[in-house]
């Protein structure tokens, strides 16, 4: 018996020890469920560098060598909302880039290159400046000069429409290009959306329903960014990519961690195509976006 | 009790298959599922594993359950863990983090139900019945990731998760009831009771376990010996029937098993089949079963059907993997294994302590004892009368036929010095073994002791009464026949126990005179120094004293039981002259007054009546004793008709 008992406690203490796998799991599948993909944009919003322009491209464009941009813009704040479009082009000059004194890559400087044109439009050639916070000094920097049409400014209206297509030329000045080219650029399906803000921020209660005009278009994507009340710096703060449905309810832990120093949240509601062309041996990178813009004010 | 047809799962699965009557053997886990009134055969302790294996994309080992198990008469106790009972979940919640490197990391919750710990108590009311209650120990967590930014002199995100945990028991009750023994009928709630609950966020509450009321109801036949069927319903649309067949040699049990079942979200209509095979002895028993499905259990499945159908049993659902367990159960016996039971025993005789050895040749008790055994075994009977018998005494060994019931003979034996003055109400302890260890039952049963005159009115226990005094009745003899010896010496020798009678009936009556009894309800009898010192007595008394006195001197005596004449019963003796029956005129001339007796050798000897109650000389009391025995013995054939018996003292 004395020996039985032995085994018994070895086998015993043997299968506890083995036993201990984690029983399978099964995978639920959410079927109805948004599916939500979160990037966070701006790294730092004390550095004006992460803030955003008018063009609507929030995007880092750094990594590309010729830019397109081409963005059909409606901005609401309470009752108003005012159409703009903003169309830019922009030649980086990659062998010289511009770093901070970290030796961190902020940008490179451009090159002019010829003259563009939108729908047959010239753009216009203005200075390329950004700021930046270099070891809390505040630099401003122009990278040289840029192609840009807005829609806003007499005379520059380039006839953007949604859902179609804008001529893109460009003429390279004489001797750095062999011959002008042309492509057209389509232009994304108008989106239109509405934001509800429920809950309170102190109680981190705050939730954010946000519905547009659900097409289904596979470059959706939605940006939160946030600005201080007085500010003209606007910091995209989460690029949201889900699908294009019509509905989202913002996770509340997003919005509610943003620091309460940001009074003003602007949801963009964002129809985008890119793709890059190739001319003249040069890559262009061309971003067409539709965005709807909603400035809310939280308390 | 509340019959909710909702609930959509199987309450009275177990992992080793539905065992029915195998309820009562020791290879099974001591699971709680199929009705909390299981009843072990476990003598004492008991100990269970259930050890396998999940078999979804890759091979998960698990230990089911561990438990142990103990038995108090007829009330018995199990305490199990069950580590291996737990289904998790993992949901994709549908969001993702996108880093700057392009890379993703994705979203998600998991909920995890799982039983811990389990108590069950079962009580055996009689044979027929048994009762049992159950309580179950469940937790589960509902753990969800979710994006959590973080600003500062750098901002980034990452992920976080909140855990909402549930903690409960959950308390059943059931009843057996099996009217014959190839029949069983069981009934136990489910769901019965909860307690310790935890409020649930909306978007957990509908994930929770599922804990509506409902009842089971099952059934088990033998019909045909080693052999059942088993057929249980839940009120909640569930089933699940079987059979097991088993083959017993000696101790030994093979069987195997089948169970299907069924419930409302699993297809097809049986979801699974359960087969099994198990030895048990009496230290061990062994199971290995499996569970399998007949739909397929690895696609991933919808979130909104989980939550709309809920989730009952953690073993056995809809999301259930095919398993093969290995179940094994030990006897942790510290007391003997019963191999026959004492049933019933009844007092026969009270005992009367001057009968002395009478009850090393009757028995005081007889017992009912049943084997429970299958085989043959030979039972050693023993008794112990408190206050009187220091030692157990053993009776004879008796062999009972497996699963049997006989009668057995209780002996005793009552102490030479033991003494009781009056009669007193004591407590004989009964015992049965078929080894020399432990007894296998016992039984208690009061018991009367009479005082030490205290008679059972059988004329052939009053030798009892004079062998009590027999050294006092020789020394008196002595003394009385030591006057004659003159006389004696001039006598033949064949005429000594004659006169050695005459003598000393002849001396001892003129100091007596008859007494009835003073008891007039009870039997009672003195001894021959106490007739002596009271100076008297009945008949009974009377015959005592001359019988002890004529056999300690050596002559040979009987008592003659006149049996009841017109609603009185006497008692006279016989002596023995040892004169043959030609020397009959040495003491009469009247053929008429003597008794022919074979002895030992086949030879005839005088034997002489003696009326012991009367007292006046001893030819009196040989003529009245003659007339009598040769009215009632002779003429009305008494001896023939049994009404008159002769009781030789040795």
């Amino acid at each position: 018996m004395k020996l039985f008992k032995t085994y018994l406690i070895s086998f015993i203490c043997l299968l506890v020890i083995n036993g201990c796998d984690k029983p399978a799991v099964t995978e639920l599948t959410q079927d109805n469920k948004q599916r939500l993909q979160v990037e966070i944009l701006a790294k730092d919003t004390n550095d004006e560098y992460y803030s955003a322009d008018s063009s609507g491209v929030v995007d880092d464009l750094n990594g590309y060598t010729n830019v397109v941009t081409l963005s059909g813009i409606k901005i609401t704040n309470g009752s108003t909302t005012i159409n703009t479009a903003f169309a830019q082009t922009i030649f980086f000059d990659r062998s010289r880039p511009v770093r901070r004194r970290n030796g961190r890559l902020i940008a490179y400087h451009t090159r002019l290159l010829g003259n563009a044109k939108f729908n047959s439009v010239e753009a216009r050639s203005v200075p390329y400046t950004i700021r930046y916070n270099d070891e809390g000094t505040v630099q401003e920097i122009t990278l040289g000069l840029k192609h840009i049409l807005n829609s806003r400014f007499q005379g520059q209206d380039f006839g953007y429409r949604y859902n179609s297509s804008v001529a893109f030329s460009f003429d390279f000045l004489l001797g750095l290009g062999s011959n002008s080219f042309n492509f057209d650029i389509p232009t994304p399906p108008e989106i239109t959306g509405s934001v509800r803000i429920e809950g309170k921020r102190n109680n981190n209660t705050l939730k954010a329903k946000l519905e547009w005009d659900g097409k289904n278009y596979p470059g959706f994507q939605i940006i939160v960014a946030a600005s201080v009340s007085g500010s003209d710096r606007i910091f995209p703060l989460f690029r949201l990519r889900t699908k294009d449905d019509g509905e989202l309810i913002i996770p509340s832990g997003l919005i509610n961690q943003i620091p309460p120093r940001f009074n003003e949240f602007m949801f963009y509601f964002v129809r985008r195509t890119e793709f890059h062309s190739e001319r003249n041996n040069n890559d262009f990178y061309v971003l067409s976006q539709s965005i709807h813009r909603v400035d809310i004010d939280i308390p | 009790m509340v019959f909710n047809t909702d609930i959509l799962s199987q309450n009275s699965f177990e992992l080793t298959g539905n065992r029915g009557f195998g309820n009562e053997n020791i290879s099974l886990s001591n699971s709680f599922e199929v009705n909390p009134s299981s009843y072990s055969l476990l003598k004492d302790w008991g100990l269970s594993l259930s050890y396998g294996g999940e078999f979804s994309d890759q091979v998960n080992s698990n230990l089911y359950l561990i438990s142990i198990s103990k038995r108090f008469s007829n009330h018995f106790i199990s305490l199990r863990y069950t580590p291996g009972y737990q289904k998790d979940f993992v949901i994709n919640t549908g969001e993702s983090l996108f880093f700057e490197d392009s890379t993703t990391q994705t979203l998600s919750s998991k909920f995890s139900y799982k039983e811990l710990f389990g108590l069950a108590y079962s009580y055996k009311t009689n044979s027929r019945i048994n009762v049992g209650l159950s309580l179950r120990y469940f937790t589960q967590d509902f753990e969800t990731q979710f994006i959590l930014p973080v600003f500062g002199d750098t901002n980034y995100i990452m992920t976080d998760s909140k855990t909402e945990t549930d903690n409960f028991w959950k308390g059943d009750i059931g009843i057996s009831y099996s009217p014959v023994k190839q029949l069983l009928f069981s009934a136990g709630s489910i769901n019965l009771f909860t307690f310790g609950e935890s409020d649930f966020s909306d978007e957990n509450k509908i994930y929770s376990l599922k804990k509506d009321k409902a009842a089971q109801f099952g059934i088990s036949y033998n019909p045909i010996n080693e052999f059942e069927l088993n057929f249980i319903y839940e009120t909640n649309k569930s089933l699940q029937t079987g059979f097991n067949s088993y083959f017993e040699f000696g101790n030994h049990t093979i069987g195997f098993g089948l169970t299907a079942f069924h419930d409302e979200v699993q297809t097809p209509f049986f979801a699974g089949i359960i087969p099994a095979v198990y030895y048990s002895n009496n230290l061990f028993g062994i199971t290995i079963s499996g569970v399998k499905y007949f739909s397929d259990r690895n696609a991933a499945q919808p979130l909104s059907k989980f939550g709309e159908e809920g989730l009952t049993n953690i073993i056995n659902n809809r999301y259930s993997f095919d398993k093969a367990v290995l179940t094994a159960t030990f006897a942790l016996n510290t007391i003997k294994f019963q191999s026959v039971q004492l049933l019933d025993v009844k007092i026969i005789n009270d005992i009367y302590p001057t009968l002395s050895e009478y009850y090393l040749d009757y028995p005081f008790a007889i017992g009912k004892v049943v084997n429970l055994t299958k085989e043959r075994v030979s039972v050693k009977p023993y008794s112990r009368i408190e206050g009187m018998n220091p030692d157990n005494i053993q009776s004879p060994e008796i062999m009972i036929p497996g699963n049997d019931t006989v009668e057995v003979k209780f002996f005793t034996l009552v102490p030479e010095t033991f003494s009781e003055k009056k009669p007193e109400i004591s407590y004989a302890d009964f015992f049965v073994t078929v080894s020399n260890d432990e007894p296998d039952d016992q039984f208690q049963k009061a018991v009367l002791i009479n005082g030490n005159n205290s008679w059972d009115g059988r004329v052939s226990n009053l030798k009892y009464f004079l062998k009590r005094d027999q050294n006092f009745s020789l020394a008196y003899a002595k003394e009385i026949l030591s006057k004659y010896k003159a006389e004696f010496d001039t006598l033949p020798n064949v005429l000594y126990n004659f006169y050695k009678t005459k003598i000393l009936f002849n001396e001892v009556v003129k100091n007596l005179i008859y007494t009835s009894d003073p008891r007039a309800s009870a039997e009672y009898v003195q001894f021959p120094n106490e007739t002596l010192k009271l100076k008297g007595g009945d008949c009974d008394d009377l015959s005592v004293l001359f019988c002890s006195l004529l056999e300690s001197v050596g002559v040979e005596t009987a008592l003659v039981d006149f049996r009841e004449t017109m609603g009185i019963r006497h008692v006279n003796i016989l002596v023995n002259t040892n004169l043959k029956p030609e020397e009959a005129k040495l003491i009469t001339q009247n053929d008429t007054k003597y008794f022919l007796r074979k002895n030992d050798d086949g030879n005839e000897e005088i034997w002489i009546p003696v009326e012991t109650t009367s007292l006046d000389n001893f030819n009196n009391a040989w003529n009245t004793g003659i007339e009598k025995f040769n009215k009632e013995a002779m003429g009305n054939l008494g001896i023939a008709k049994g009404t008159v018996q002769i009781i030789d003292i040795y």
